[in-house]
């Protein structure tokens, strides 16, 4: 029995290290110029959930060239057995100490999950500072939609892919291939991508200066021909992508536990708190056919009995009926699911949950976001009383007895009104049911409230965070409001959303806190029982560093903001204009009506959205 | 409906899926290999598969049987032919026959499992001791264990489901084999008395240490214990 066995036989779900997966890919290793390990901040059920490490694990693995593995956060059980036994991390596929493989790349889904990446590295050998790793290590390399703030993270990854990582990895892996034949090191490395390959950043390469009031006063590239700004990196011929039709079948129950097809990118609604609003335009339709090819491919590869149709707003899909009864007719028979992840407040959305909810009617979400109308203009999300009123009751007349509401509090300029708003919303809904005649006893309102926490690159980015008392007197305001029989309220713990703040929000300074909080032992922030807040005030305490300042603080439009080299292609015009209508409490048109709001983001980038038979949509150019 | 015996074996990364784990990889690996499973009725309809009993998370199972119902009849070489090469990392066929439709549940027929357990011999310890050990326990009226069924602790006397114990020294290697009550009349875990001959019986190896592995699994016979394939 070897170390590892012996580690396995005494954590919990051993299952989660092991691999061995159908469609998981194991090459030869010596056969193979450049490896990398795709590395998830978060245990396997979470990993193996997201889309994007499928899409990136085959584009890779396509390649004769290149090999990709997969790392996940050891839960905190096998940790302890790692060091106990002085085991290194290890890829999945191979068990290859992660300092073996040429390339680690952390996603970045969340900014909870930074804790794990400085564990990760400290569990695979390697120094968490990347000014720390030599050239016999592994190059540090992180994307996602954390990525677009990358500053709380730039002491430790040497290099961040911003936007969509599909195309560019083939640019990174070919440029790496090259240098490592020419026999470069990592610092030529580096600034060699830097400076030739799109949408690459390298926070070493630039100076940040502060100014006495500790706000950013400059972010400049240190050497010649490295960009002022990286531009994001975004996928043009969206319906012909690189997409995994042979996905891995994870090993044991996860998160998301089906074949996820992506019927379009972006979204064109333009709600003003949403970041991936922002940075996953414009929007791209695939087209049917193409989807109907994926999904037959999907489920011969797979065996899965539940196709998802993902995206951010797969009700919006120009021809989301005629597909989802496609595919009902095609694979209803064969006893294969379709599940629409959201749904928008709309009668239309119920005709479609009805389509494919027939048998076992599991319950209904809606996100109206804000309890007023005035509050609802203010975020720019344009759905009605009236919408919320047809839809539940199409949905109570049609069988449903369960309905869930999203919220958020703590929005700008919220009073409490909206918050009654919020409770008389709920109200409304249990007297519909009634009304519609659900049974007392099974009809059942679920309201959650999340905490507003204002990102980057959104009209909300200016905007302070609710203070810790003032998210609990809401909290509490509204558990006093909706007690009834028929209503359940959930909440979120205020203390992890002002910490999302900080690092949504933060610059370099954070990375000493970050550092000294892991220390400490910070490790899995996003899961409640391990998330210790008095540790993270501790290292905040010990590094001179006031978190409030970060999530508190109303920012004046002139300011640097720490993000601002970072482009997601809308403009800071577009935003500041946003924000003045928010404040206003006007709406902004959707780009799916044919009309453009503006925002810059195609003349930037010589992009048009993609929007099945609609609409020819002509942006308009220059200055708005 | 034809129903079919299903002998596999699990180990390697596989050894580490739990039993429900391994219901959905035969699920889904039935769905690729185009093979009809019949499908229960009702809201939430599930694939007619039986197992004969769950394996612990962990432990290897060299001969395994599970009963499957299909929607039509299929040669039992096909099914075995498009099933081998769907099925994940660790798993094997090794047979599948067709049995009557109305033969026992593999369930409430298996009634004894046999467990071998391995482990790298600590230096100075000997087959002498260990054979001491065994009689030891062997010799017992009652073994006490602690179980905790739904959140209580419950003590259980384990002695009875213990049919046959033994054990040897092959090189460096420590080997234990076991015989051990399964089924719907009670289990014994293989931990279990690994953790006996440990704790009392002196045994120098962590339970945690032993690579075990399920070698068959019986059933009663008129004429004596049968494997169940036969039943």
């Amino acid at each position: 029995m070897n170390k590892l066995e012996k580690i396995l036989a005494r954590v919990e779900k051993p299952g989660r290290y092991v691999g061995g997966e159908w469609n998981a890919v194991k090459k030869d290793w010596d056969q193979v110029a450049v490896k990398m390990a795709f590395a998830f901040p978060d245990v396997y059920e979470v990993g193996m959930s997201h889309l994007g490490l499928q899409i990136l694990y085959h584009v890779v693995n396509k390649r004769k060239d290149a090999l990709m593995e997969r790392v996940f956060a050891p839960w905190v059980d096998m940790e302890e057995q790692l060091r106990k036994e002085k085991l290194l991390l290890f890829s999945l596929e191979s068990q290859r100490p992660l300092a073996d493989f040429d390339i680690l790349g952390f996603t970045l889904q969340y900014e909870m999950s930074f804790s794990n990446i400085l564990n990760m590295m400290d569990l695979a050998g390697l120094p968490v500072r990347s000014a720390h790793r030599d050239n016999t290590m592994p190059l540090v390399i992180a994307g996602g939609p954390c990525a677009f703030n990358p500053e709380p993270l730039a002491d430790f990854i040497d290099l961040f892919v911003i936007g969509e990582g599909e195309e560019v990895i083939h640019e990174l892996i070919d440029a790496y291939k090259e240098m490592k034949q020419r026999g470069a090191n990592r610092r030529e490395m580096l600034l060699k991508f830097a400076q030739t390959i799109p949408g690459i950043y390298v926070p070493s390469l630039y100076e940040v200066k502060y100014n006495n009031d500790n706000t950013v006063a400059s972010v400049t590239p240190m050497k010649e021909g490295v960009p002022g700004r990286i531009g994001k990196r975004v996928v043009r011929d969206f319906d012909n992508v690189d997409f995994p039709t042979n996905p891995i079948v994870p090993s044991m129950g996860v998160v998301h536990d089906r074949a996820m097809v992506e019927v379009l990118r972006g979204c064109t609604r333009g709600c003003r708190f949403c970041q991936a609003g922002v940075l996953y335009r414009p929007v791209r339709e695939k087209k049917p056919e193409t989807l109907i090819r994926q999904v037959e491919e999907m489920i011969s590869s797979t065996g899965h009995d539940e196709i998802s149709l993902t995206s951010l707003s797969t009700a919006d899909y120009t021809g989301v009926a005629p597909l989802v009864k496609n595919l009902l007719d095609i694979y209803g028979e064969r006893g294969v699911n379709v599940s629409l992840p959201s749904l928008r407040l709309d009668a239309f959305s119920i005709d479609l949950a009805k389509e494919v909810q027939k048998v076992r009617k599991s319950g209904l979400t809606f996100a109206p976001e804000a309890g007023t109308q005035r509050l609802r203009d203010v975020i720019n999300k344009n759905v009605t009383e009236q919408n919320l009123v047809d839809a539940v009751s199409s949905a109570f007349k049609n069988g449903w007895s369960s309905v869930k509401l999203y919220f958020m509090i703590g929005l700008p300029t919220e009073t409490y009104e909206d918050l009654d708003g919020i409770a008389d919303m709920a109200k409304k809904v249990v007297q519909i049911g009634r009304e519609c005649g659900v049974p007392r006893g099974r009809l059942k309102v679920t309201v959650s409230t999340s905490s507003f926490v204002p990102k980057s690159h959104t009209a909300f980015q200016w905007e302070p965070q609710n203070t810790l008392q003032e998210l609990r007197d809401k909290q509490k305001y509204l558990k006093e409001k909706l007690r009834d029989k028929s209503i359940t309220y959930n909440w979120h713990d205020p203390e992890t959303s002002f910490l999302e703040a900080v690092f949504a929000k933060g610059d370099r300074r954070l990375g000493a806190v970050l550092e000294s909080a892991w220390t400490k032992g910070a490790r899995f922030d996003g899961w409640s029982e391990h998330f210790d807040y008095g540790l993270w005030m501790e290292a905040f305490a010990e590094e001179k560093i006031d978190p409030r300042w970060y999530a508190y603080r109303r920012i004046s439009y002139d300011e640097v903001l720490p993000w601002d080299h970072i482009e997601a292609g809308v403009s800071k015009r577009f935003l500041i204009r946003e924000h003045k209508k928010a404040m206003a409490g006007q709406p902004t048109v959707d780009c799916r009506s044919g009309r453009c709001p503006g925002c810059g983001l195609c003349p930037t980038l010589e992009i048009k959205p993609t929007i099945l038979g609609g609409a020819e949509i002509a942006p308009i150019q220059g200055e708005v | 409906m034809p129903r079919y015996r299903v002998k596999f074996s699990k180990d390697g990364p596989a050894r580490y899926s739990s039993h429900l784990d391994m219901v959905r990889f035969f699920d889904r690996s039935t769905r690729r290999a185009g093979i009809p499973v019949a499908f229960s009725e009702g809201f939430n309809p599930h694939p007619k598969f039986s197992f004969a009993a769950p394996l612990p998370v962990g432990v290897a199972g060299l001969e395994e049987y599970m009963d499957m119902e299909l929607k039509e009849y299929l040669e039992p070489a096909e099914i075995a032919r498009r099933l081998e090469v769907n099925l994940p990392e660790g798993y094997t066929i090794l047979d599948i026959k067709e049995v009557a439709d109305h033969a026992p549940a593999l369930m409430s027929r298996v009634s004894r499992a046999a467990y071998r357990a391995t482990a790298t011999l600590p230096a100075g310890y000997s087959e002498v001791e260990l054979k001491a050990a065994i009689d030891g326990l062997m010799d017992k009226q009652e073994i006490t264990v602690i179980r905790e069924v739904k959140g209580k602790r419950k003590e259980v006397d384990i002695r009875p489901g213990i049919f046959r114990l033994a054990g040897g020294v092959k090189g460096h290697i420590l080997e234990i084999n076991m015989e051990l009550l399964i089924g719907s009349t009670g289990n014994v875990r293989p931990e279990e008395v690994l953790l006996k001959l440990s704790r009392d019986g002196g045994v120098p190896v962590d339970p945690e240490d032993f690579r075990i592995r399920r070698t068959a699994l019986y059933a009663e016979g008129d004429a004596g214990l049968v494997s169940l394939w036969e039943v």
